[in-house]
């Protein structure tokens, strides 16, 4: 079998992928997009595992520019006829997740974190949205793209107008960067500048649901699901709100949690679901558990969210799983 | 043998035993007034088992476990109960009110000893409803002897959100209180009064008005054991002035103070100073001057005076912004010691040093 997995260039993704090849017996070999390309055009018969490009860019805006390009390149892709080559997740999938707004769509039926807004075009239309509505914090977040990037947790008080914003934005000689680091705005001129520039890269409003604690860190889940098999879940916990992996926020094991089974099993539930109603073979699925009475809700889904640290560094078990069950799928 | 052990803060009762029979250990655990789970291990040896089980042991009474009879254990009710407003209840229109009923129609308010208020407002309002809505039906809280009003975590509001009022009234509710917990102090006073119960006080607040410190240091609290106060940050209502701190740290007004942590404060250096020349230091068993701007100046003096302080059980400077050289020395100090700077960065910019909870 030929299979490939794509870039832009090797990555930590691929590496371990090729590893997880020679584990169960395939060779894998990596290709760049531009390879990919051609090789469909060529009619070439290969089996494809499209990973997201390597940035290295922090600048908020730039960065946007190279999703937007991304994007187009796999709408690229999607659009070429191909009798030939098969995807371990079709592009057309992977398209659909990295739309935020798009993706919830195809999750009708299913716990979602609300949606207040999709589209916010800048700072004075969210402040006039905050202080007339009686929501006094949400989530603002750039529609496009995946990961924590850009993300923005908001609070304003509700008499005071005061804002207090936590994010790993920064702003470094006047451009707004994403940084490793969650920091706590108060200051309503760089609080403005931040939440006009991630509202240029298209941005949507979340209703921001309390979530459960462990061991005083507040907590996600991503859990990593095949159609209708879940195969991993990452307890992702934080100091703050934010818990992102990307972060490099701190990951627990799921079994710690001692959830009741009931739960456990409505997890799994709307998880696989996520991944088979955006018609995904392979996605990672954020879960967040409410405060106070634990009702799961999906958060948004990803589809090239099969990259936990914690397990390629031990038993890359996600990709050995992922292989073995494709390879007898095709 | 059985052994039996129980653990009881506001969050939670539990109990754990522990039986070694030859080479298998038997743990149960769970909450307090049910059977809990009950897990078997087997050990190669029954020397291994036992050593095991030691470890075990050791590591439950570090976390505050107290051992006690299997009988005790069993017959303990659940003492603790944590009432406030849900998300869904603010989505639902409930009020304080509402939540005030909610206590009161609880058939288990008359066998509880400690009472957690937890979110009475998601906008930020006053809990003065609460508050006079208690004082009107103070005799049924009055077996209560721990109280923490405003466990309010930022999932739910900013620490600087939460607008208490005045509290002194509310106190009196509670004539056996021991333990106070406060957490949130806008709008806050708990009054110049005489509290002969109170054995332990902790307020937490991301800048705490003088007012509140002029409070606690015009009332009478002869049997204090344990007192904790979070300074802050001056954005968030922390007036600036260390030194109002300094009438604290005195034996006559605190004979049994056996716990003293001003905490949290940008001027953490200078509590350290404070504890030094204290006459209240002496009969102190832990010094708490964690999460705050505690830099190497603080850590050199206490390295400084180790015969001053060398009588003390523990000395808390978790988060702190000490170099790796002075927090290896202070480990070495006859006293155990916590330094770990939990997330705080010494190599930042000493202007970016904050105390963690700065809002």
């Amino acid at each position: 079998m030929n299979i490939c997995v794509v870039s832009n260039q090797p990555s930590r993704r691929t590496e371990y992928f090729i590893q997880a090849g020679k584990l169960v017996g395939e060779t894998i070999r990596f290709i760049t997009y531009e390879e990919l390309t051609e090789a469909i055009r060529e009619q070439k018969q290969l089996f494809i595992k499209l990973e997201p490009p390597v940035y290295r860019e922090t600048g908020l805006l730039a960065y946007h520019a190279l999703c937007t390009s991304y994007i187009t390149l796999l709408k690229e892709i999607a659009s070429i006829p191909v009798q030939t080559v098969t995807f371990l997740n079709q592009p057309e999938a992977i398209l659909r997740t990295l739309d935020k707004v798009e993706a919830k769509r195809y999750l009708t039926g299913l716990p979602v974190t609300p949606v207040l807004l999709e589209e916010v075009s800048c700072f004075d239309e969210l402040e006039t949205f905050l202080s007339t509505g009686r929501i006094s914090s949400l989530f603002l977040k750039p529609r496009f793209g995946s990961g924590a990037g850009g993300i923005m947790a908001i609070r304003r008080h509700p008499v005071s107008g005061e804002w207090i914003v936590y994010t790993p934005l920064n702003i470094d000689a006047g451009i707004v960067r994403n940084t490793k680091r969650i920091r706590r705005w108060t200051d309503l001129s760089g609080i403005k500048d931040l939440v006009d520039t991630v509202c240029q890269c298209g941005a949507l409003a979340e209703q921001w649901i309390p979530k459960e604690k462990v061991n005083n860190e507040t907590y996600d889940l991503r859990v990593v699901c095949r159609v209708g098999t879940v195969e991993h879940i990452v307890v992702r916990c934080s100091k703050g709100t934010i818990t992102n992996l990307h972060l490099n926020n701190r990951a627990h094991s799921f079994a710690t949690l001692n959830l009741p089974e009931e739960l456990k099993k409505d997890i799994y539930r709307i998880s696989t679901q996520a991944v088979q109603q955006t018609d995904l073979y392979y996605g990672g699925v954020d879960v967040l558990l409410r405060k106070d009475n634990s009702q799961p809700y999906i958060i948004e889904v990803n589809g090239q969210g099969d990259h936990i640290y914690e397990d390629i560094f031990n038993e890359n078990r996600i990709y050995k799983n992922q292989l073995t069950a494709w390879v007898k799928s095709i | 043998m059985k052994r039996v052990f129980v653990f009881q803060d506001f969050k939670s009762q539990k109990f754990w035993s522990i039986g070694v029979e030859g080479v298998n250990i038997t743990v149960n655990y769970g909450k307090l007034g049910t059977d809990g789970q009950t897990q078997v291990k087997t050990f190669d040896s029954e020397e291994k088992a036992q050593k095991q089980a030691e470890k075990l042991i050791s590591e439950k009474t570090k976390k505050g476990y107290v051992e006690t009879q299997e009988d005790t254990a069993k017959s303990m009710k659940v003492e603790v109960k944590k009432y406030g407003l849900t998300y869904d209840d603010y989505d639902n229109g409930k009020t304080q009110k509402d939540l005030l009923d909610k206590i009161l129609k609880d058939k288990k308010l008359p066998e509880l000893k400690s009472l957690v208020i937890g979110t009475w407002d998601f906008e930020s309002g006053d809990c003065s409803e609460l508050v006079q809505g208690i004082i009107a039906n103070k005799e049924k809280f009055a077996q209560i002897e721990e109280l923490f009003w405003g466990d309010i975590d930022m999932e739910d509001q900013e620490i600087s959100w939460i607008e208490q009022c005045d509290l002194s009234e509310l106190l009196d509710c509670f004539p056996r209180l021991k333990t106070l917990k406060i957490k949130g102090t806008n709008s806050l006073s708990i009054g110049k009064k005489a509290r002969l119960t109170l054995t332990s006080l902790e307020i937490i607040s991301g800048g705490m008005p003088t007012s509140v410190i002029e409070d606690i240091i015009g009332s009478d609290l002869p049997n204090l054991e344990k007192l904790i106060l979070y300074l802050g940050d001056e954005n968030y209502g922390w007036e600036g002035d260390i030194n109002v701190v300094k009438p604290l740290f005195s034996k006559e007004k605190f004979p049994k103070l056996t716990y003293l942590g001003i905490v949290n404060a940008h001027e953490e250096d200078e509590v350290v100073t404070f504890f030094m020349e204290s006459d209240i230091l002496p009969q102190l068993e832990t010094m708490d001057i964690s999460c705050g701007v505690l830099t190497d100046k603080g850590g050199r003096l206490l390295l400084d005076n180790v015969e001053k302080i060398k009588h003390l059980k523990f000395i808390d400077m978790h988060y702190n912004f000490m170099s790796e050289e002075i927090q290896a020395e202070l480990k070495k100090l006859p006293v155990k010691v916590d330094v770990d700077t939990d997330g705080a960065d010494v190599d930042e910019d000493p202007e970016d040093y904050f105390p963690m909870i700065t809002e």
